[in-house]
């Protein structure tokens, strides 16, 4: 029979590791449903027969943060034969705090006790006969970093899951009572093995985990009874008594089981921290830290190998070399083409990508490993905060001026999850490095003495980000109450190689499943599109399906100055890729097969359908609309569900088609001496209702009483 | 004597007396504003301040602020949210304010009462705040440190 045994601890704690050394590479990473919060599970590397899950990083099991609810819910409805916590030894009380939590639940629970070795540098020892002895639970020493101790940790697992006795933490008297009389009030609604749990839970007002509960109601009455009465007893709330009652427990192990040298080293930690998050230069070190990223996935390293994937690799050898195969066996020519230009490009712009993902995942595996990434967090989050956003989206935007797909995959390490979807949802506004060209042949072709016009595209790209970040914080489902920032700030330590490869590896096969799908399927619709008509003939671009849609939907763009068939035709090739758009104005208008980087060769041509306020508006459009496929993959991908897919996507689009609206109703008004017409009214409307979104008041949160409303204190203090 | 609108922020006081009569009286002392009870005004913004107690922290319009009377506390003693600490000071925890998740996720966090707080730094741009408890380092923002009631230790 197959056994289940899950790995519990605090983030930091080392789990991770142990995770990894404890299952090799018998991994298996996915998303917990619903959320996008990692799911890994995987077989014992000794025995395949043993699953080992390893549980988000938690520090309590409260029932607010979707971390904490899976890993509830987990332990308590699929009750694994075992728990294993993981714990850091040098901070063992904010660690014990879980532990007991875990007690709680009835489930047989083993301790790896971690990091001792650094417990020993610091001049403590701890005991683990005695803590064992005071929790009434196995404790096993272990070294994640040297590997030792695991084996021991996995058979005593093993021992404690068959022959396990219950044994609960005890605390003071007066609650085990309170405890004991709703155990008694509950009789047999709960299993009793979780009657303890459930009165805990019940005791702390944890509607979560007990509303599912088919409590009579005079059972209610009784236990709201109990619950008031201790809390006079203690003269505090439910929830505050048992989270002291805790703590004290906790008190009294340490005091147990270790022994501390009387004077205090600052440990090395300390000594890196004041130089790193110093009130001057942290700043200056952060900068430096994003330029080294920077450069190492997007000006350097990754680009390099990611333009030989996409020029020769999948430019050159094997279109040829598969080219030569097809010609040599005389497969017919529709054949040759979808496979050359369908399924081929399509798999190359998957893969064009991995080299600038792998580079980017295994920088942000360093910096989460060796502690920067909350410390970033802790000096960015000021200025992030303000609108809406975490410290750490940072990053994305960063990496997405040079491209969106690893920028959207690097919002992973953002905890919160409306900040993270957030930051997906803003992230591509960025003009990244295949907008460029984009920019250059507006700026060429219509304003060709004014430096303005890029720098105004990145203007136009973080206004976006800024003002949608406001706007879509004060929203229902990405507002509501901002996140509490009460976060770790956890010590330094050497990254460990293996731990930082397995992390890069799982998150670049995840892109590649998840996302890759999507860039190879579209990427085969949309060649189909642009070289098929409705009779399935092969033709030129201009008279095909795709051309026949942008006829279609071109009126959509006559309020935004650009009404002709080529230039909704170039918005929808732009989502292949974005440097298509200029490719497709090279068919469109020229016949030319190749341009050069900012289109030159159609300057003349283009000018003819576009005003410079139209393409200005054209040039706003593509650089807020829907990116490019596949970092509509990667957003697919991050968000985990269709839903938020498509919220994104219709909302960049609608942001997109807003403001050029504006900047195409005005702009002509005031450069190009048009009328006023209906459509300047409109976009006056338009205006204000953006206004009215980023300005308008999120639900009143602090009022005061006066005395009137003096009553309601006591109802909703 | 002096009443709550006048009081200097930030200042203990003591409740002397409260001047209103009946069922609002009955509220106020419900949540512990009584005589002889500590109390101190947070801010005043307009016609209305938030007042921290020992047990609850709460905003109050001057109709009811004007109408308790206090005065100075004799022994020395000082009691203020943990964001107005300074660097390198120490505080002892009186209580935590605030509700639901914010401030059940400060009492996990070790967040109870009298634990010993160490202010170790300020973040570059003068917000959130690192501060040493239990043998961590915690990092939060000065909005949820004002919910945490602290009294200014020495060393």
């Amino acid at each position: 029979m197959e056994r289940q045994f899950a790995l519990v601890g605090n983030p930091n704690s080392g789990k991770t590791s142990v995770f990894n050394l404890l299952t090799g590479a018998n991994q298996s990473v996915g998303n917990w449903p619903g959320v996008t919060i990692e799911r890994k599970c995987g077989r014992l590397k000794e025995d395949n027969k043993i699953n080992i899950h390893d549980l988000p990083g938690i520090y309590s099991m409260s029932p607010y943060t979707p971390e904490e609810v899976i890993t509830q819910e987990y332990l308590i409805k699929n009750k694994p034969e075992a728990i294993i916590n993981i714990v850091d030894g040098s901070h063992l009380e904010r660690n014990l705090y879980l532990t007991i939590q875990l007690l709680e639940t009835g489930l047989p629970v083993v301790i790896g006790m971690n990091m001792m070795d650094v417990v020993k540098k610091s001049g403590r020892k701890i005991n683990l006969d005695k803590l064992n002895y005071g929790l009434g639970t196995p404790v096993v020493g272990i070294s994640a970093l040297k590997n030792t101790g695991l084996t021991q940790l996995i058979s005593t697992t093993a021992k404690e899951a068959a022959n396990f006795s219950h044994e609960y933490p005890e605390y003071s008297p007066q609650l085990e009572a309170a405890l004991s009389e709703i155990i008694g009030v509950l009789g047999n609604t709960v299993p009793k093995e979780q009657a303890r749990w459930y009165a805990i839970k019940l005791f702390e007002k944890d509607a979560l985990n007990t509303k599912h509960l088919k409590l009579s109601p005079f059972q209610e009455k009784e236990i709201t009874e109990i619950i008031k009465i201790t809390e006079k007893v203690f003269d505090e709330e439910s929830d505050a008594i048992l989270v002291n009652e805790r703590y004290e427990l906790i008190s009294r192990l340490i005091s147990l089981c270790m022994i501390q040298d009387s004077d205090f080293k600052l440990s090395m930690s300390d000594k890196v921290d004041r130089i790193v998050t110093n009130r001057y230069l942290a700043l200056p070190i952060f900068a430096l830290v994003m330029w080294g990223i920077y450069y190492l996935s997007i000006q350097t390293v990754g680009t390099m190998a990611t333009d030989w994937v996409n020029d020769r690799l999948f430019g050159e050898i094997v279109p040829v070399f598969v080219e030569n195969l097809l010609v040599s066996w005389g497969v017919a020519g529709w054949m040759q083409a979808l496979i050359l230009d369908g399924i081929i490009a399509g798999v190359g712009a998957v893969l064009g990508f991995l080299p600038q993902i792998t580079v980017l995942f295994l920088c942000l595996a360093i910096l989460e490993d060796c502690g920067y990434m909350s410390r970033i967090a802790f000096v960015m989050d000021r200025l992030f905060r303000k609108f809406g956003l975490s410290g750490k989206s940072f990053i994305p935007m960063l990496i997405a001026t040079g491209c969106g797909v690893p920028g959207v995959m690097a919002s992973r390490t953002i905890e919160n999850e409306n900040d993270r979807r957030l930051t997906v949802m803003v992230t591509t506004f960025m003009p990244c490095s295949a907008k460029l060209p984009i920019i250059a042949l507006i700026a060429g072709a219509f304003f060709p003495n004014s430096s303005w016009v890029a720098p105004s595209a990145y203007f136009i790209g973080m206004t976006a980000i800024v003002l949608s970040g406001i706007a879509l914080k004060k929203t229902q489902a990405l507002g509501g109450k901002p996140a509490p920032f009460i976060m770790e700030l956890p010590s330094y330590h050497l990254p460990q190689i293996k731990n930082i490869f397995m992390q890069t590896w799982n998150r670049v096969i995840a892109f590649i499943k998840k996302a890759g799908t999507i860039i190879l399927v579209s990427s085969i619709l949309i060649w189909f599109m642009s070289s098929y008509n409705f009779s399935l003939q092969e033709v030129p671009e201009d008279s095909s399906i795709l051309a026949a849609l942008g006829r279609l939907i071109a009126p959509l763009f006559s309020a935004l100055g650009w009404g002709h068939w080529k230039g909704a035709v170039a918005s929808i090739t732009g989502l292949v890729a974005k440097e298509n758009v200029i490719s497709t104005f090279g068919i469109l208008y020229g016949n030319l097969e190749s341009l050069s980087e900012n289109g030159q060769e159609v300057w003349n041509i283009v000018q003819h359908d576009f005003s410079p306020v139209a393409a200005y508006s054209f040039l706003a459009f593509n650089l807020l609309c829907a990116p490019c496929f596949a970092a509509i993959g990667a957003i697919h991908r991050e968000m985990g569900q269709v839903k938020w897919t498509l919220i994104t996507i219709g909302y960049q689009c609608g942001l997109a088609y807003a403001v050029s609206f504006l900047i195409y109703q005005f702009g002509s008004v005031i450069f190009e001496q048009a009328p006023l017409t209906f459509g300047t009214l409109t976009a006056v409307v338009v205006l204000f209702l953006l206004i009215y979104f980023v300005v308008r008041k999120p639900s009143q949160k602090d009022s005061s009483f006066n005395m009137d409303t003096l009553t309601l204190i006591e109802e909703g203090k | 004597m002096e009443n709550l609108m006048n009081a200097k922020v930030n200042h203990i006081y003591q409740v002397h007396s409260l001047t209103i009569e009946g069922e609002t009286k009955n509220h106020l002392q419900a949540i512990g504003i009584v005589p002889g009870s500590k109390i101190s005004l947070l801010e005043l913004q307009g016609q209305s301040g938030i007042v921290l107690m020992q047990k609850s922290r709460i905003a109050l319009d001057s109709t009811i602020l004007e109408k308790i009377y206090i005065e100075e506390i004799k022994e020395k003693q000082e009691w203020l949210p943990l964001d107005q600490l300074k660097v390198g000071e120490y505080g002892k925890v009186v209580s935590i304010h605030g509700k639901g998740a914010i401030r059940r996720r400060l009492m996990d966090m070790g967040m109870t009462k009298n634990v010993k707080v160490y202010i170790q730094k300020l973040a570059p741009l003068g917000d959130p705040i690192e501060v040493t408890l239990r043998g961590y380092d915690l990092s939060l923002r000065k909005d949820e440190a004002s919910l945490v009631l602290v009294q200014k230790e020495l060393g």
